[in-house]
């Protein structure tokens, strides 16, 4: 049983850890030419993805658990943010699950392959194929969630 | 005649079908994914009274006809970038062709203004590409000198992808290429700063992970659309190979050289 208390610097390294996967967020939906306007919230989405994940992982989560876990809410927050500013919701979705994706999962299976580490390939592609799912299966699970309220223009 | 009348002539029909077609075009090329490619094409013939409209969108082409196939249309669409803002831009054209009162003209010269806006300037992007190269190292676990030469490193690559954009280098070479550069840069940098690379090399190499693909492909896998998941998929996984063999061409020799080992 995992301690269900952080302590102090444990809060404070997700706090930090917020704002720099708000700020990573943000570069990369620069370079992938986001409007202006919707720069700030793509950011936030990030974020909350990331924060959500990292607090998951501390609390003694599977990293495909985490990754679950956090693609929900970001998800929903893509979601609310494309009603509210009139935007497709690829554009929110897209920059903010960027730290969520396995980059370095499919990286490392790739390198660990053409190095001859089987094995370590083997786990790497598994473990990155998991968290595909998982992110996948939160994706659908949102994206299928009808929303009366402000139902999207489909 | 704009465009808007309840049955269109011959003419008239020909002009809406290629306008729809190069809007699907520019969002297809623009990264948005199959499914809102095919609802946009789709909202927009229904909304210039274009009839028995049908269309079946692939990852790189769209297929359609209109008017029980009195007219079809095929285009090819092998080149994909990420404008993310243009895809917006169309988007919120076809809102406002739904919502009515855009003419034919309106909504042609409206997609030629999307189509045109830029990607952002030279200096912005050589600004983003160290901060996010920075803000991954850190993310991943770096120090902060670690991520410090990743921001080296991406103010590298970032012009190196600029550079290759300009002379039509692409591909396969420009991602194994532009890999090498970033673990030779990391691996130097980080020797000078006495810290690990690994952090860094992974924090800079987030610029070239097919994060796109990727997201792209599980969407597509969401909708239904197979296929098109199945391209994106490949698509992510020659590019994550690409990254792995310039990464490990220079940690191979960098070993070779010195005797160490690096993950």
């Amino acid at each position: 049983m995992t301690q269900l208390l952080l302590t102090s610097e444990q809060i404070g390294q997700l706090v930090a850890q917020f704002f720099i996967a708000g700020a990573g967020t943000l570069s990369f939906a620069i370079l992938f030419a986001c409007p202006k306007r919707t720069l700030p919230y793509c950011g936030l989405v990030g974020a909350v993805g990331w924060f959500v994940y990292e607090t998951a992982i501390l609390f003694g989560l599977e990293a495909f658990a985490a990754s679950l876990l956090a693609v929900i809410p970001l998800t929903l927050l893509a979601r609310i943010f494309a009603v509210a500013l009139k935007t497709p919701v690829t554009i929110f979705l897209l920059t903010g699950i960027f730290p969520l994706v396995p980059g370095a999962g499919i990286y490392y299976a790739a390198y660990y392959f053409i190095q001859g580490s089987n094995e370590l390939a083997l786990a790497n592609g598994i473990s990155t194929f998991k968290i595909a799912v998982a992110l996948a299966v939160g994706i659908a699970l949102v994206l299928g969630l009808p929303m009366p309220h402000f139902t999207p223009r489909k | 005649m704009n465009g808007r009348e309840l049955y269109p002539d011959e003419q008239q029909r020909q002009r809406i079908m290629d306008f729809i077609m190069a809007a699907g075009q520019t969002l297809l090329e623009n990264g948005a994914e199959v499914f809102r490619v095919q609802q946009t094409m789709e909202i927009m013939a229904r909304s210039f009274h274009l009839r028995e409209f049908h269309v079946y969108v692939l990852t790189n082409g769209i297929f359609a006809s209109a008017g029980t196939a009195e007219i079809s249309e095929v285009r090819n669409v092998p080149t994909r970038t990420t404008h993310l803002g243009r895809v917006a831009a169309v988007n919120q054209l076809s809102r406002q062709i739904a919502a009515g009162g855009v003419t034919i003209d309106e909504a042609e010269s409206r997609l030629v203004q999307a189509k045109g806006i830029p990607f952002p300037k030279d200096r912005v992007q050589l600004a983003a590409g160290p901060s996010g190269a920075f803000c991954f190292a850190l993310i991943f676990g770096g120090t902060l000198r670690s991520a410090l030469a990743a921001a080296v490193a991406g103010l590298a690559a970032s012009a190196y992808l600029l550079f290759c954009g300009r002379h039509g280098v692409g591909g396969g070479f420009k991602t194994i290429s532009t890999a090498s550069l970033i673990t030779l840069i990391c691996i130097l940098s980080c020797h000078l700063l006495r810290t690990e690379a690994s952090h860094a090399i992974i924090g800079t190499l987030m610029i070239l992970t097919p994060g796109i693909a990727f997201t792209m492909g599980i969407r597509d896998f969401v909708q239904g659309d197979y296929l098109s998941g199945t391209i994106r998929m490949i698509d992510a996984l020659l590019i994550a190979a690409s990254i792995a063999i310039g990464t490990g061409l220079v940690l191979g020799a960098y070993s070779m050289l010195t005797g160490v080992v690096l993950a």
